[in-house]
């Protein structure tokens, strides 16, 4: 093979693009001026072959040393893909095998660089530069393909837990005593490919295993047995709710509900923060990249339509990080990257998030990545929200070839992260390769091509067709037929390497032919890997020999339920003050707003949302962003049906609630009031609160015994406390879960210090909105008469964020009428209906002060506020009270909006003006320097 | 009424909407997939308009617009003259506008591009509604703004719509639209362009997205924007 390293330049750019192309033959002067048009822009770019003078001179114009950065040998390389795609059609090429990397050269220091990805190489003289060219691409893997056994079947309790380390397979002693007595009954030893599937499917990513667990729980002396977290307090109460619109719960990739006919939407949300804490673009890109995939896999197959994503990252003043930790800010910095990329390129409006900041998080950033999905009813009869493999069909793997990457991710997610922490779960993602497996896939569903589908997410194929075959008892894997990114890979490489953009169907026989032309058309890559039976067993062929087989009903139910303790002392820690408050006196609202607005989790985030596409397809009515010059936050995102094919002026609407800070007090009431928070934002912009559908993301420190782990119980605890939260809220407000997923050892273990977050639910709300066309604004109007709606609760500061400036006291011990909050809602919407409300904002961080202070700052608005007698003044201003929200009206409005709502629940703030000020006691805030404050300006 | 080919994959992205702006005003429009059009690019003289979708065709790599541009070059030149001379016309939205510049369909005749999109000045993707001026003589150079002036807002999202002009000083296509502020560095505000005689339109902007007021993220003046957005898709229906 000869190489040629191609350099283009591009004017007013300090960093310059190279590509090595490694080829058959050799390439003529005429070949090389082909190339040249073919990859330049005459109008500013220029372009450089190999070594020659004009790329030294190139070179020289950078600097007197330049830095090249590129992927490791193995690592999914973009560029590189899609510029090979463009050279192997021209004549010069064609037909001639050709290979390309890709890489970037610029000023040392000024590129992004991540080690466990990457390499990096400082270039200062033409000596050094023959170096760049013979970069050697080769991924560095065993040449002999070989199946090991391990006979484990005489091994002590030490060596099966050595053996379990050794090899990543984060399986515990129990569990490894069950594999052993199960292979004792077989007599003989287990291969690398059974043991490997066995640690998949039973990870704690996989098999939620404390979801499931039996936990006694005790709080000061009272027990209660809990059969299963999931079915006692999820599932259940779900099901007593029978909504008629949630059609789907439980079983498949996703929940899926039918709010009006004609259409199906489908919700999941996804964590990413093992990988994202290594490798924060990638493994947020995988992250969103994976939660498509979802709902891809839903059903016989839904359209991704609108994606949310939810950071919880480090505070940015972070100065005391243990060594070897990335910085939150350049944490936050890749996550965002990463999710922009994934839902920019994939064609996905972002259309709602939430960054938030707490210094719990510096150890592992949490990635919230959700995606709604559209699904037809029924496609030419058949419906389209059940799979249907059958014994006899094809397995039919999608997407792309299969390399090392992500080796482990099922397990290595289960384990808490040290130094050691296996690097194989870090990987990039290829959003075009899968935006062109999304076309190819709608394509053939609408068709009926194939009969089930599924994604490839944590375990690689040894989870998607180990979970498919469920349905139909059994399935044959050809591991030799899968294709492969480079040569060199084992069996059980490829039935658990977790490389992205793949898919897998169950097809006909009689289908496949037409699903493999589809594919040509599409440029996607189809391979027939297998075929599903009804033998009972996952059986692993390579090259006709059987290297695996394992009954599924051991694979599936050989797993005893785990057993823990769960213990909690009384119900509510109160606070003295703070010791870190920055004692600000209560009464000094200038400060206290400056810090309020200053807060990160409070400032504006619009240099980040900014980044994102709001409304792609088409059908985003409410963005995350207010106003034509201005930047006035949204609640919720709404998108209207009609984008998606269907008559009609409805919509549905997608908001999030997360506030793990009341976890400090309990996460009893950290619970209720991410519930609240979520259904809160849905009602600002006109949802039906009989059409709310709910989705738990647990993000929990590890709960589970260990050396490492003296309060496991405590944890464990909490974890309970949460989930009766959950199942009493889901009943007051009367909206059911259709989906969920936890995440559980988000923990780091430092040298000398151990950093677990706080315990964090995000809950995101999904609602119907009947009619998108006149919905309330987040902004004020002048002349406006201005109320706060909500339950009137102000003997004393209910909230968090004060409590860290103030010498108040904390105590959040408080008992809220939940039920009459729901009606409140109630109220809401159908004052909406009649179109009472200009616009509305709920009150949350920061409290009413900041919820009012956004809602005036578009246009520069100002108001007097009057303190009234007999409230506590920091409680009235700044609590973060659930139910909520500060709304403006017409003045013509006055007389129906005070029938419509109950003195009991309306209170009058005053009038909206042009003053921009808002006046109390005597003291002016001025709208314009408090915006220059939440700006960040 | 003119029959709309709008073209999918390959990364494209806004099909559907913008499919809708032009069966809206109750035009046959049917999606094809790059490659089918490649297959028989002679199907392309069974339409009369062509619509070139936004999106991130193969992923944005090397410079957004360039490779499907280089794909289409191959296959389609010739038919793509014909279907110009007999009167056909071109919308490229966003990347799709991209393709079009890497193409070179704005001097289609001369053979000799006059600009590319960069990158926007501020190095970033951004998804904001912006004021657009309509220039004065944009209804008489342009079929596609027949009864149009004054002023439209739109969003834009993209991080290459820059426009550069060439060293070459050989003139840049006649701008219909004028980014009120500057947003990306653009030559004199350009937010698009239109051929010599007017058939082939490409912007930066997403009009497809602004045809309804409720999709607006203000509300005054939000309808009347709608109707006047409509207008760029039935005029270039006409």
């Amino acid at each position: 093979m000869a190489r040629t390293l191609l350099t283009i330049a591009t004017s007013g750019h300090k960093t310059h693009q190279v590509f090595w192309m490694d080829y058959e033959g050799s390439l003529s002067a005429k070949d090389k001026d082909n190339l040249k048009n073919r990859i330049t822009d005459s109008i500013d770019q220029r372009f450089f072959f190999d070594l020659g003078p004009e790329f030294l001179k190139s070179m020289e114009n950078l600097g007197t040393s330049v830095e090249l950065v590129f992927m490791k040998p193995g690592v999914t390389d973009n560029p590189a893909k899609s510029f090979q795609e463009l050279i192997s059609r021209d004549e010069s090429l064609k037909g001639r095998h050709v290979t390309v990397h890709s890489g970037l050269i610029s000023l040392p220091g000024m590129l992004d660089f991540n080690p466990l990805i990457q390499m990096k190489d400082t270039f200062s003289s033409q000596k050094d530069f023959a170096r760049m060219m013979n970069i050697d691409f080769t991924v560095p893997l065993m040449t002999e393909v070989m199946v090991n056994e391990y006979d484990i079947r005489k091994l002590s309790d030490e060596a099966l837990m050595k053996l379990s380390k050794e090899n990543s397979w984060a399986l515990s002693l129990i569990e490894m005593q069950i594999i052993q007595s199960h292979y004792l009954t077989l007599n003989r030893a287990p291969t690398d490919v059974e043991i490997e599937m066995i640690a998949q499917t039973w990870s704690e990513h996989c098999k939620h295993k404390i979801f499931n667990a039996k936990i006694d729980y005790e709080d000061a002396g009272q027990k209660v047995q809990i059969n299963s977290l999931f079915k006692d307090y999820i599932k259940q109460p779900t099901y007593d709710l029978k909504k008629p619109w949630a059609i789907s719960l439980f079983d498949d990739n996703a929940g899926v509900v039918r709010f009006r006919d004609g259409i199906d939407i489908c919700i999941k949300v996804e964590t990413h923060n093992s990988p994202s804490a290594l490798d924060p673009y990638g493994g947020a890109l995988t992250g969103i990249l994976g939660v498509n995939r979802d709902i891809m896999g839903t059903g016989l197959g839904a359209r991704p339509v609108a994606n949310t994503d939810v950071f919880c990252v480090g505070m940015p003043d972070e100065d005391e990080l243990p060594k070897g930790l990335l910085h939150p800010e350049e944490i936050l910095k890749g996550i965002h990257r990463g999710v922009m990329d994934g839902g920019n390129k994939s064609g996905i409006p972002t259309v709602n998030g939430a960054i938030y900041f707490d210094e719990s998080y510096s150890g592992k950033p949490l990635v919230y990545c959700g995606t709604v999905g559209v699904l037809p009813p029924d496609i030419k009869g058949r419906d389209a929200c059940k799979k249907g493999q059958r014994p006899g069909d094809l397995v039919v793997m999608v997407g792309g070839a299969v390399g090392i990457d992500g080796i482990h991710g099922a397990t290595a997610s289960s384990l808490v992260m040290d130094k050691t922490t296996t690097l194989g779960m870090v990987q990039i993602g290829d959003p075009f390769t899968q935006k062109r497996v999304m076309d190819f896939l709608i394509t053939a569903r609408d068709r009926l091509l194939y009969n089930s589908i599924t994604d490839n997410g944590a375990g690689g194929l040894s989870s998607s067709v180990g979970e498919m075959s469920g349905a139909t008892n059994g399935a044959v894997l050809n591991l030799d037929k899968v294709p492969l990114k480079y040569p060199g890979l084992q069996p059980w490489q490829i039935l658990v390497s977790e490389s992205q953009e793949r898919m897998t169907l169950s097809v006909p026989q009689e289908n496949w032919a037409d699903l493999e032309e589809l594919a040509r058309i599409y440029q996607v890559d189809a391979t027939v890997v297998g075929k599903f039976t009804d033998d009972g067993k996952f059986t692993c062929m390579f090259h006709d020999k059987t290297v695996g087989e394992i009954d599924l009903s051991f694979l599936h139910d050989g797993l005893p339920k785990m057993e823990l303790k769960a213990r909690f002392e009384g119900s509510f820690k109160t606070w003295k003050k703070n010791p870190k408050s920055k004692n600000i006196p209560v009464g000094n609202h200038r400060e206290l707003m400056n810090e309020l607005l200053s807060h990160p989790t409070i400032a504006s985030k619009e240099k980040w949302v900014r980044q994102y596409d709001h409304e792609v397809q088409g059908g985003t009515v409410v963005k995350p962003m207010e106003g034509l010059y201005s930047s006035a936050p949204n609640d919720a995102g709404v998108v209207w049906y009609g984008a998606h094919g269907v008559e009609g002026n409805d919509g549905f609407a997608v908001a999030s609630g997360l506030c793990p800070h009341f976890s400090i007090d309990d996460t009893y009431l950290m619970t209720q009031m991410a519930i609240d928070e979520a259904v809160r934002n849905l009602m600002c912009h006109g949802v039906d609160p009989d059409k709310v559908a709910l989705v738990d993301n647990f993000c929990w420190p590890d709960p589970t015994p260990g050396d490492k782990n003296p309060d496991a119980e405590f944890k464990l605890a909490q974890l309970v406390r949460s989930c009766m939260a959950l199942k009493e809220m889901m009943g007051i407000y009367s909206m059911p879960l259709v989906s969920g997923k936890d995440s559980m050892k988000n923990d780091y273990h430092g040298e000398k210090v151990k950093i677990s977050v706080l315990p964090t639910l995000l809950v995101t709300a999904l609602g119907h909105v009947p009619d998108v066309r006149h919905l309330p604004k987040s902004q004020a109007k002048n002349n406006q008469f201005v109320y706060r709606i909500g339950m009137k609760s102000y003997g004393k500061y209910f909230g968090h964020f004060l409590h860290q400036l103030t010498t108040l006291d904390r105590d959040n011990r408080d008992t809220f009428n939940w039920k009459a909050i729901r009606e409140i809602y109630t109220t809401m919407f159908t004052a909406g209906q009649k179109q009472l409300i200009s616009s509305i904002h709920d009150i949350s961080e920061g409290g009413m002060l900041v919820t009012l202070f956004e809602s005036l700052m578009m246009d520069k608005l100002g108001i007097s506020l009057t303190i009234p007698e007999g409230v506590n003044e920091a409680a009235w201003l700044y609590s973060e009270l659930p139910g909520q929200f500060v709304v403006t009206i017409d003045r013509n409005k006055k007389e129906a909006f005070e029938s419509h709502f109950g003195s009991d629940v309306r209170e009058y703030l005053g009038e909206t003006d042009t003053s921009g000020r808002i006046r109390m006691k005597g003291e002016e805030l001025s709208i314009q320097e408090m915006t220059k404050v939440w700006r960040k300006e | 009424m003119r029959k709309v080919l709008v073209l999918c994959g390959d990364g494209i992205n806004s099909e559907r909407e913008l499919g809708r702006a032009f069966s809206d005003h109750g035009a046959d429009v049917q999606y094809m997939h790059v490659n089918e059009l490649l297959k028989n690019p002679e199907s392309l003289g069974n339409f009369q308009l062509l619509a070139l979708p936004g999106g991130f065709s193969f992923g944005d790599e090397l410079r957004s617009g360039k490779i499907l541009a280089e794909k289409l070059r191959d296959v389609l030149s010739n038919s793509l003259t014909k279907f110009l001379k007999n009167d056909g016309r071109v919308i490229g939205i966003c990347n799709g506008f991209q393709v079009l510049a890497q193409l070179g369909a704005f001097d289609w005749e001369t053979g000799e591009r006059s600009f590319t999109l960069a990158e926007n000045n501020h190095g970033r993707f951004m998804d904001k509604w912006v004021r657009l001026t309509i220039s004065s003589k944009a209804r008489t150079l342009s079929p596609w703004f027949k009864d149009m002036d004054g002023s439209l807002f739109l969003p834009v999202r993209h991080k290459e719509g820059q426009i550069v002009g060439n060293t070459r000083n050989i003139k840049l296509p006649f701008s219909p639209l004028q980014y009120e502020e500057d947003i990306n560095g653009s030559h004199e505000r350009f937010a698009g362009v239109v051929s010599a005689n007017g058939q082939v339109f490409g912007l930066m902007p997403h009009p497809e997205v602004a045809t309804r007021g409720f999709l607006h993220p203000f509300r005054e003046g939000a309808d009347e924007n709608a109707q006047k957005v409509q207008m760029i898709f039935k005029n270039g229906l006409k």
